[in-house]
This record gives C-alpha cells, sequence and structure tokens, in this order.
C-alpha cells in the first residue's frame, strides 16, 4: 500500500518534471458550433483527423478541411462551445490508449473507464485511423474460430482472420450469437473485443454482467458508445476497438472482434455528414459509406507467421429492416465481407433458435480453416439438408411417399433438430463431431424426432464421462481416424442401449 | 463556378486599394452579395479583406490580453518589440480578461501565445492528469 510519504514524493517529482515554456499554439475561432459539429476559420495547418481543444476543454474531431474553414466533431459535451472561442490545434492525429490493461474493462471510445474500477494505466497509444495490413503480410485464413454453435461451426464456419458478418431483423438473435462466440472462446487464447454502437445502455449492462458471470471478461474489451452518446462517438466507437485489437493483432496475438451495429454505426456517420453539409447521396447516406465500413473490415487479417502471426476476426452486425437485404447498408457490407449468417424471424418464432436461414448463410473462406473431422461430416450434412429443404416443399403436397423420401425427411427433421440450441450454451467442436456423426450415418434414425433434443443432451453427458479419452483424441488430432471412427460408432452404440 | 469568400476578400481588398472605401462600394458589395444568397459569408469576406489589406499594407494585427490594462510604458516597449521582431507595422488591440489572473496572451492571426498565469495552471494540470 502507498504511504503518504510516496505519494508526497511522486507528486514532488510531477511538479518538478513540469517545465513551463512559452510555446506558439496554433489557433482557430469557432464561427458555427451546434448539434455536435463545429466549424472554425483559421487554421490553417490543421492536419485530417487532428484532434482539436476547444476553450472548455473538450476534444474536437477535425474531420472537414476546406478552403478557410475546419469542420469538427465534438468527441463529448459540446455544451459551453460558442462562436467566437478559440480552438487551439493539438498536432496529434486522434489515438486510443490500447495494452494489456484494457482487458476485463468496460471502455468509452476514447478509451476512459466506464466500469468504476478505476483509471487504466497505459503508456501506449494507437491510431484510430490505420491502413490496413498489406498484401505481403497476410496470409490465407487457416485456423478455426470455434463458435460453439452447431449450425455455424458445421455449416458456416468461421476462420481466424475471416470478417463474418451477422445480418437480421431485430430480435432474431444476432447478438446471442455473437456473445456466445465470445463465451465459447475462453481457454482458446484469443482477445475477444465487443463494440456496442448505438446500443440501450441496459443490453450493454446485461451483457457484461453475462460475460463477467462467466468469467469471459478475463479476455474481454467492451467498448460502449451507447444510444445516449453523442453521434461522433458511435461514429469513432469501431475504430477504437480495432486499434486496440491491432495492438494484440502485432503482438502476435488471436483477436475477435464484434461490431454491434454497423448500421447504427452508418446513420451516426450520415448524421454526422449531414450536419457537416457533405452531399447526401442514396437514402441520405453521403458517398464514402462503403469506404467507411470497408477500411475499417479490411483491418481484420491473418497475418503471415514471419510478420507474427496474429489474427483479427471481424464479426460485423448488421440489422436489416423486415428482412431486405437489398438496402444499401446490407449490400455494402455483404459485399465486403467473407461471407454472412443470415438469421430469420420466422425461424426464429418457429422455435428454431439460433433462427439461421442455411440457405442464404455462407461462409466463404471458412471451410479452409475447418478441422478435417468436422469437415468430413459437415460436407454430408449440409447436403442431406439441402435435400431436406426441397422435399420438406414437395411434400406438402402430396400424402403418399416412398419409404427413401420419408427417411430423407426424418433424417432432415433429426438434423435440424440437432441444430437447435439454447443461448449461453455452447458445444466443444468433439461433441459437436460426435452427435452429427450420430445422426447424418442413420445411428439416431430409430429415434423419435421429438426424442433428439433429449438424446443429444444425454449423449453429451456419456461422452464426457465415460469416453473421455475418445473426446481428447477427437480434441487433438482434430480427425476421424479409423480408430477413432470405430470408437466413436462403439460409444454411440453403448448409448443406444442405456438410452430410453 | 463557385464563389468562395476568398475570391470575393480578393475582389473587395483590390477595390479598396483602387478607390478607397466608401459607403458606396459597401452597398454595391452588399447588393451583389445580397443577389448570389450569399449574405451570410460577409463576416468570413470581411476577416479575409482585412488579412489581405494588412499583408499588403506590411501591417500586423495583434492582440494584447492581459488582466488589467497595460500602461503607455508597457504598450510601447511591446508595440517596439513586434515592429523589431517582425518587420511590420503593428496594429495593437489591447483587451482585459481578469479570468487570466496575471501575464499576457497574444494572439495574431491564425497564432497565440499563452503566457498568462491560467495558460500555466491549465497546462500544469494537464501534466499532472498525464503523469
Amino acid at each position: 500500500m502507498e504511504t503518504s510519504m510516496s505519494i508526497i514524493s511522486s507528486l514532488k517529482k510531477q511538479i518538478s518534471d513540469f517545465k513551463a515554456s512559452a510555446a506558439t499554439e496554433q489557433i482557430g475561432t469557432v464561427i458555427e458550433a451546434g448539434d455536435g459539429v463545429v466549424r472554425a476559420t483559421g487554421l490553417a495547418n490543421a492536419k485530417s483527423a487532428e484532434l482539436l481543444e476547444f476553450e472548455n476543454g473538450t476534444f474536437g474531431w477535425a474531420l472537414n478541411l476546406e478552403e478557410d474553414t475546419v469542420g469538427a466533431v465534438v468527441l463529448g459535451e459540446a455544451q459551453g462551445i460558442k462562436e467566437g472561442d478559440i480552438v487551439k490545434s493539438s498536432g496529434r492525429i486522434l489515438s486510443v490508449p490500447v495494452g494489456d490493461n484494457l482487458i476485463g474493462r468496460v471502455v468509452n471510445p476514447l478509451g476512459q473507464p466506464m466500469d468504476g474500477k478505476g483509471p487504466i494505466h497505459s503508456d501506449k497509444f494507437y491510431p484510430v485511423e490505420k491502413i490496413a495490413p498489406g498484401v505481403i503480410y497476410r496470409k490465407s485464413v487457416d485456423r478455426p474460430v470455434q463458435t460453439g454453435l452447431r449450425a455455424i461451426d458445421a455449416m458456416i464456419p468461421i476462420g481466424r482472420g475471416q470478417r463474418e458478418l451477422i445480418i437480421g431483423d431485430r430480435q432474431t438473435g444476432k447478438t446471442a450469437i455473437a456473445i456466445d462466440t465470445i463465451i465459447n472462446q475462453k481457454g482458446e487464447n484469443m482477445i475477444c473485443i465487443y463494440v456496442a454502437i448505438g446500443q440501450k445502455e441496459s443490453k450493454t449492462a446485461k451483457i457484461v454482467a453475462e460475460l463477467e458471470k462467466r468469467g469471459c471478461m478475463d479476455y474481454t474489451i467492451i467498448v460502449v458508445a451507447g444510444a445516449s452518446h453523442p453521434a461522433s462517438l458511435q461514429f469513432l466507437a469501431p475504430y477504437s476497438g480495432c486499434a486496440m485489437g491491432e495492438y494484440f493483432l502485432d503482438k502476435g496475438k488471436d483477436v475477435l472482434i464484434v461490431y454491434d451495429d454497423l448500421s447504427k454505426h452508418a446513420n451516426a456517420y450520415r448524421q454526422i455528414s449531414l450536419l457537416l453539409r457533405r452531399p447526401p447521396g442514396r437514402e441520405a447516406f453521403p458517398g464514402d459509406i462503403f469506404y467507411l465500413h470497408s477500411r475499417l473490415l479490411e483491418r481484420a487479417c491473418c497475418l503471415d507467421p514471419k510478420y507474427g502471426g496474429g489474427s483479427l476476426t471481424a464479426l460485423p452486425i448488421i440489422e436489416t429492416q423486415a428482412g431486405d437485404l437489398s438496402a444499401y447498408i446490407p449490400t455494402n457490407v455483404i459485399s465486403i465481407t467473407d461471407g454472412q449468417i443470415f438469421l430469420e424471424s420466422d425461424l426464429f418464432y418457429k422455435g428454431i433458435r439460433p433462427a439461421i436461414n442455411v440457405g442464404l448463410s455462407v461462409s466463404r473462406v471458412g471451410s479452409a480453416a475447418q478441422i478435417k473431422a468436422m469437415k468430413k461430416i459437415a460436407g454430408k450434412m449440409r447436403l442431406e439438408l439441402a435435400q431436406y429443404r426441397e422435399l420438406a416443399v414437395f411434400a406438402q403436397f402430396g400424402s403418399d411417399l416412398d419409404a427413401s423420401t420419408k427417411k430423407q425427411l426424418d433424417r432432415g427433421a433429426r438434423l435440424t433438430e440437432i441444430l437447435k440450441q439454447d443461448q449461453y450454451e455452447p458445444t466443444p467442436v468433439e461433441l459437436q463431431v460426435a452427435i452429427i456423426y450420430a445422426v447424418t450415418n442413420g445411428f439416431t434414425d430409430d429415434v423419435p424426432v421429438d426424442n433428439i433434443t433429449r438424446f443429444m443432451k444425454e449423449f453429451f453427458k456419456y461422452c464426457t464421462t465415460s469416453h473421455s479419452k475418445l473426446m481428447k483424441d477427437l480434441r487433438d488430432k482434430k480427425e476421424l481416424t479409423e480408430e477413432i471412427e470405430k470408437a466413436l460408432k462403439r460409444a454411440i452404440e453403448d448409448f443406444k442401449v442405456v438410452f430410453k | 463556378m463557385k464563389t468562395t469568400p476568398k475570391i470575393y476578400a480578393k475582389a473587395l481588398a483590390d477595390l479598396i486599394e483602387k478607390n478607397g472605401a466608401s459607403p458606396e462600394l459597401a452597398a454595391g458589395f452588399v447588393r451583389i452579395l445580397r443577389k448570389n444568397h450569399q449574405e451570410k459569408l460577409l463576416s468570413r469576406i470581411l476577416d479575409l479583406c482585412e488579412k489581405i489589406l494588412m499583408e499588403r499594407r506590411n501591417e500586423i494585427k495583434i492582440a494584447v490580453i492581459s488582466p488589467r490594462e497595460l500602461n503607455e510604458k508597457q504598450m510601447k516597449n511591446f508595440e517596439y518589440f513586434v515592429r523589431e521582431s517582425t518587420k511590420k507595422n503593428p496594429i495593437i488591440m489591447q483587451k482585459t480578461d481578469k479570468s487570466l489572473r496575471g501575464g499576457v496572451k497574444i494572439i495574431t492571426n491564425d497564432y497565440m501565445i499563452d503566457e498568462s498565469i491560467s495558460g500555466r495552471l491549465m497546462d500544469f494540470a494537464r501534466h499532472m492528469v498525464k503523469s
């Protein structure tokens, strides 16, 4: 514990370190202030994205450099800034504190703590805007991010360094998928960053509490620009979160970052742009709205081992209106990302949760990162589900079905059942492989569809208790070798004897 | 082509230099701005015009802000110092601001030298928070 003497001596040192010197500062004059946006004359040498300091101590972010004025957004309280005030140029480009001390903390987009756990000591700062790593620094995605969600890990696999969009209407479980993925990273040596943009504070508080309860804050940073924060901070939040992640990326670590959500981010940017009098385009978004998201998502990457070998996986979220995927922002982000997980309200209300529309969801690079065991069984599963969907449509019109069609329909129904999963209940990959193997190879054909969920839960328990060695082999080898397959078959048959 | 405040200011400065400032010139200039719906640019144009004229006349406008009014001797000393260091004719505007507590703040064009007590205290506070 610090004694009063040590406090006094450190204060003395701080005071003696202070060197007062006369310096010329570049200044400007505020000519317009309102709605979180300021226009100032002067500041002839201001740089793009430079921090400006107002008389009341708040900072601004220079975004528009015009012939004789500078347009800036206020990062914080705009009240108190009035016409005629002096605005100082700081010479600094906007940067945020980064480092290990941020782990476990809830911060705002400027890196200031919001969780009441005291100040964050960090001597390293990263610029919020940074050019994404170039081609020579990158390598293709080859390691998986296990989400713990059976439907995703089997059919829409995500690789480390990939950008996978989670898209769907409101209340379809988009955030739930992201949070489950964060929960499943426990012990996976992955740093997680959750960026809440324009979200209700109550929702964010609930997420923080849930992550804390499950011990997931030990590897997670939460960046919050809530609905009550100014548009400038909502605009800044994903870039800040990304900068915090890049620190770990540079250290060769794997990072997962969730942007929840980029629709609200685009709305915040539209507000700022209109106030800065930039010309509006489609849906009143400014012309550079595509670049806004592409430059952010391009920063997700898988680095070559020569350059540290770290990865930054991005899970952006987009909220659609009435399932309209052809709106401006959804189409933009779909084209930027390496695949999308499409969630549907209809499926959600039918009780299929996660409500993933398997037909519209795709992962463009993730299959290269899938473990061999999963790849072997998932291909068959995807085919069977596709056939099931096709047959299910035709089966509605006819009552008499031949035996093979009926069998395929039953198999599809069972597969659909095993893909249903409750929130906060991630499944380890070896158990996923075991259950999918059992269903796709017909071991569960004699189990009634209504009992499949119970069968799966009890089978998981059975595998972890009675066949822990087999599960460990599967987890470590990541492959369905002949020996493992034989043991798995035996385990399934043994379990079926005891299952009632 | 869009007429920017800089173009207007340059034109106005040329006219003032050529014909001298007159009420007719001012009225005519405002009429043009009104016709182009650019009346709200007037204050910016005048600021820029003032800067252009001062540069042409080798003048420099300096605002000296202090908590108390400077006496004649201090002003003369200051004027001499500015003339010697900038080689320009200074137009000094004196303002008082008690919140400065002591010292002086000098503002010219886009630059400021803050040698006031309140400015130093702000720097000190920033240093203490940072370290």
